[in-house]
């Protein structure tokens, strides 16, 4: 059985503007990946034409409280913040302090669909990941104000 | 960068999670640099066998074996192609609503982004060789064994170029040369090998047409070789062309220059086959270089030649060496079946004289002494013997 594997590429920038910074860079080009879009661009960033994807890895495993999947209710993960390059993920009274891990080697984000009549159709890489913000240390319970 | 202060939401799946909250539809592949996306572009699909073996990642030059490599931590990602570039938070999670009201400056320049939960595993790349002794079994089938033998029954054991990849999990690429390794021939577009029988027929008559017509075997003309050869052959001309292709090297689109070294090798396996006792060195020298074309007199044969064809060892009654015809051809192409014939022929081997017998097996991945290491047991440096059977 042969299924095709595509690759989404990203949509050109249409901003004019030099400060909004997505590039796609060659892969022929053994530069580092696009610098990543600000908070306030429009286009993400892109490495060798797919977006750039954001990877957190915990220990352990998440727990999605019971009826929030089903029934299709977004629930909150957490508040991540970065202070100092060091990126911190708060869930709900617990603090989890991480690091930021380069790769050796890239992920490709790849989501397999399948049609109506359950028949597989081609798989497609969304979206490329080189680092990943890894939380391997122990939580640190906080005290949240109530309000 | 993910920036600072960003609210992560979970996104459920509108299909049935997995036992671990993540999307099922989702999934990681490690490639091993970004350079294999480029490589990815021209051409890849995902090859899976039906026996549930591994699946492969196969690009136009190239082919992976895809290994499923487990983690028990959990993997959150955030798509940002997905996402809106609103930099308001959102109240519609669970957590009190006032929480956000009263957190002032703060909140209004917090980011929500929606992330999704992906299964603890990801694939790894492995590089994956063609099997060409599996391509050989695939092609044997329906092997050609000429026009008058030819039915419907034997045409459909023959697999397109687009079949062999998926049978063979391999790239184009490779396939291609795979099937010129093999000699492969092509019958309307389905591939096959010929017959031996019918190759050396094809053979001979090509090194007839040209001596009988004193042609240059360094410039001979395909157009020249199918109008002189002659017998049953000569209606075979795609059989004569192919032979020729394959026994030369391309001088032009339509001149060859023939290999010396495969016209030796076809006249000493000629010569040996007939033989049913050991042929004496000497002997079978002086008639090798007398069967040799008129146009090679100034070649003379090496015996090196002959190294994955026969056996050679001292006769005391003759004092002489003897060669015993042993083809590799003839051996089984399953490896273990060709290591138990080797043994059962001789005890213990020098790792030279085993090696020719061993090439047609040993994968582009591996090497002899790789191959010998799994399937024999090194008695002293250089000599190997049987395993023990288990």
């Amino acid at each position: 059985m042969r299924i095709p594997f595509t690759l989404k590429r990203s949509a050109p920038s249409s901003s004019s503007s030099p400060s909004n910074t997505t590039s796609n860079v060659s892969p022929n080009k053994k530069s580092k990946a696009a610098s990543a879009a600000p908070a306030s661009s429009v286009e993400p960033a892109t490495v060798a034409g797919l977006t750039k994807c954001h990877a957190i890895e915990l220990n352990g495993q998440l727990v999605v409280p019971k009826g929030r999947t089903s029934e299709g209710i977004e629930t909150e993960l957490g508040l991540f913040t970065m202070e100092e390059g060091t990126p911190t993920l708060l869930v709900g009274t617990h603090e989890i302090k991480g690091k930021i891990v380069k790769l050796k080697k890239p992920l490709l984000l790849v989501r397999k669909k399948k049609s109506s009549d359950d028949k597989p159709l081609p798989v497609e890489a969304e979206g490329i990941i080189t680092e990943k913000y890894l939380f391997n240390g122990y939580p640190k319970t906080i005290m949240r104000e109530k309000h | 960068m993910l920036a600072s202060n960003t609210i992560l939401k979970v996104v459920p799946s509108s299909q049935r999670c997995g036992d671990d909250n993540s999307d099922p539809s989702l999934f990681f592949v490690e490639i091993p640099s970004l350079d294999f996306i480029q490589e990815m572009d021209q051409a890849a699909d995902l090859i899976g066998k039906e026996n549930g073996s591994k699946a492969a990642l196969v690009t136009s030059k190239k082919s992976f074996y895809m290994t499923k490599v487990e983690s028990s931590n959990t993997f959150v990602v955030v798509n940002p192609s997905s996402n809106s570039s609103s930099s308001s938070s959102s109240s519609s999670s669970s957590s009190s609503s006032s929480d956000e009201n009263n957190a002032g400056n703060d909140n209004k320049r917090r980011k929500v982004c929606k992330a999704s939960i992906c299964p603890s595993f990801h694939y790894e790349l492995t590089r994956k060789y063609l099997d060409v002794s599996e391509l050989r079994r695939i092609l044997s089938a329906g092997t050609y064994e000429g026009d008058a033998e030819e039915c419907p029954s034997k045409s459909s054991l023959r697999p397109t170029k687009s079949s062999l990849c998926v049978l063979l999990q391999t790239s184009l690429t490779e396939l291609e040369k795979g099937l010129s390794l093999v000699e492969a021939f092509d019958v309307d577009g389905k591939w096959t090998v010929i017959s031996e029988e019918l190759k050396n027929e094809a053979f001979e008559e090509i090194l007839a047409a040209a001596s009988a017509n004193d042609m240059n075997l360094s410039r001979l003309e395909i157009s020249s070789i199918l109008k002189s050869v002659t017998g049953d052959i000569s209606t075979e001309k795609d059989v004569v062309e192919h032979c020729l292709r394959n026994n030369s090297s391309a001088v032009s689109p339509d001149m060859f220059s023939m290999d010396v070294g495969k016209i030796a090798t076809f006249k000493a396996r000629k010569i040996l086959s007939k033989r049913s006792t050991p042929y004496p060195v000497k002997e079978f020298m002086a008639t090798w270089t007398a069967e040799m074309p008129h146009q090679t007199t100034s070649y003379v044969p090496d015996i090196s030649l002959l190294k994955n064809l026969c056996l050679s060892e001292y006769d005391g009654k003759v004092s002489d060496d003897v060669l015993t015809y042993f083809p590799s051809s003839n051996l089984p192409l399953d490896v273990s079946s060709r290591f138990k014939r080797l043994f059962e022929v001789r005890e213990c081997w020098n790792e030279d004289d085993i090696e020719p017998f061993l090439k047609d097996v040993v994968r582009e991945d591996e090497s002899v002494v790789q191959i010998l290491l799994k399937n024999a047991l090194l008695k002293e440096k250089g000599k190997w013997i049987a395993k023990p059977a288990s």
